[in-house]
């Protein structure tokens, strides 16, 4: 029999996103030839969406927040935009609005073998989190930006050359590194689930850290549990929720809650027992 | 009653941050940094 096709609704959501935040080819046609620069990219997107896309409306807030440390000022806006999020909603926008996220996503299904990612090495985000703010403050270099961002380079720095070639005069060896990184992250991301967002992606370590205290919570019920691993199978980032539901790497997608067979996990809030 | 402490003193600190960040007008710098091609995020 034939299988049927089936889009869930969390796909829906990451399929408006990406639309939500990068509209500016349905307003204007001429994008890519020149960047949107409404009053928009004031405000920052809750996730990791490059700037100079030439479809964003608004801005990155890594970027944002980097280029304000680099010119020595306090990024408040900043630090208070992550922290409301994250303490509403935790990692929520990485699981439901990340362009990048969603990629990875598609990418792992391709058929290939796996990896896993093992405890110890998913703390390396907050060395890459940590960096972002001493590199720019020390050397006023944007450095997440300019060394590291995959997204930058498939979102950004791709379509700028390809839209304006005379950029392409200007190429130094970082437009090669950054090039080399962005396929590299697609080939991980082929074989580990969402590779970049588990290891590397600051913005993710930041809402991570208000997984633990954030309202919207996943439940655990220890009596129905059968540990049958329903849930580890089909978490997009690999991490086994019963043994903690506050994992700093739940990105709240709720796929768990949703193919549990035995309802041991559902939706919460942290104030319900 | 421990958790919803914890809760609303970190967002009421988030909140202070917000508005601080309102009132300085950093969302212009913001605006300044996103209208432009960021040289440094396409790696040139």
């Amino acid at each position: 029999m034939k299988k049927k096709f089936k889009i869930s609704s969390r796909r829906i959501i990451q399929i408006v996103s990406f639309i939500v935040f990068n509209p500016y080819i349905l307003l204007n046609p001429k994008a890519g030839k020149v960047l949107y620069q409404g009053k928009l990219k004031s405000l920052c997107v809750p996730i990791l969406n490059c700037y100079s896309c030439p479809l964003a409306v608004g801005s990155c807030p890594l970027g944002a927040l980097q280029q304000m440390i680099k010119i020595s000022q306090i990024p408040y806006l900043l630090l208070g935009f992550f922290g409301t999020i994250g303490i509403f909603i935790g990692r929520y926008p990485c699981g439901n609005f990340c362009p990048f996220g969603f990629l990875q996503e598609l990418l792992y299904k391709i058929k290939s073998f796996k990896f896993r990612v093992k405890r110890p090495f998913r703390y390396i985000k907050y060395i890459f989190l940590i960096l972002s703010f001493l590199i720019p403050f020390f050397y006023k270099e944007p450095f997440f930006c300019k060394f590291i961002c995959p997204a930058g380079t498939i979102e950004a720095s791709l379509p700028q050359i390809l839209f304006n070639p005379a950029l392409l005069s200007n190429i130094s060896w970082i437009f090669y590194l950054k090039i080399f990184l962005g396929i590299a992250f697609v080939f991980t991301s082929i074989t580990t689930k969402r590779f970049f967002c588990s290891t590397v992606c600051p913005i993710g370590a930041i809402y991570g850290l208000f997984n633990r205290i954030s309202l919207l919570q996943i439940k655990y019920d220890k009596e129905k549990c059968s540990k049958c691993g329903v849930c580890n199978a089909v978490c997009p980032m690999d991490i086994n929720i019963y043994e903690n539901t506050k994992d700093i790497d739940c990105i709240r997608c709720f796929e768990c809650v949703n193919r549990c067979p035995y309802g041991a996990l559902k939706v919460s809030n942290n104030f319900k027992k | 009653m421990r958790k919803k402490i914890i809760f609303f003193v970190f967002l009421l600190i988030f909140l202070i941050l917000l508005f601080v960040g309102i009132i300085l007008k950093q969302y212009d710098l913001v605006y300044n940094f996103g209208r432009f091609i960021c040289f440094d995020c396409i790696g040139l």
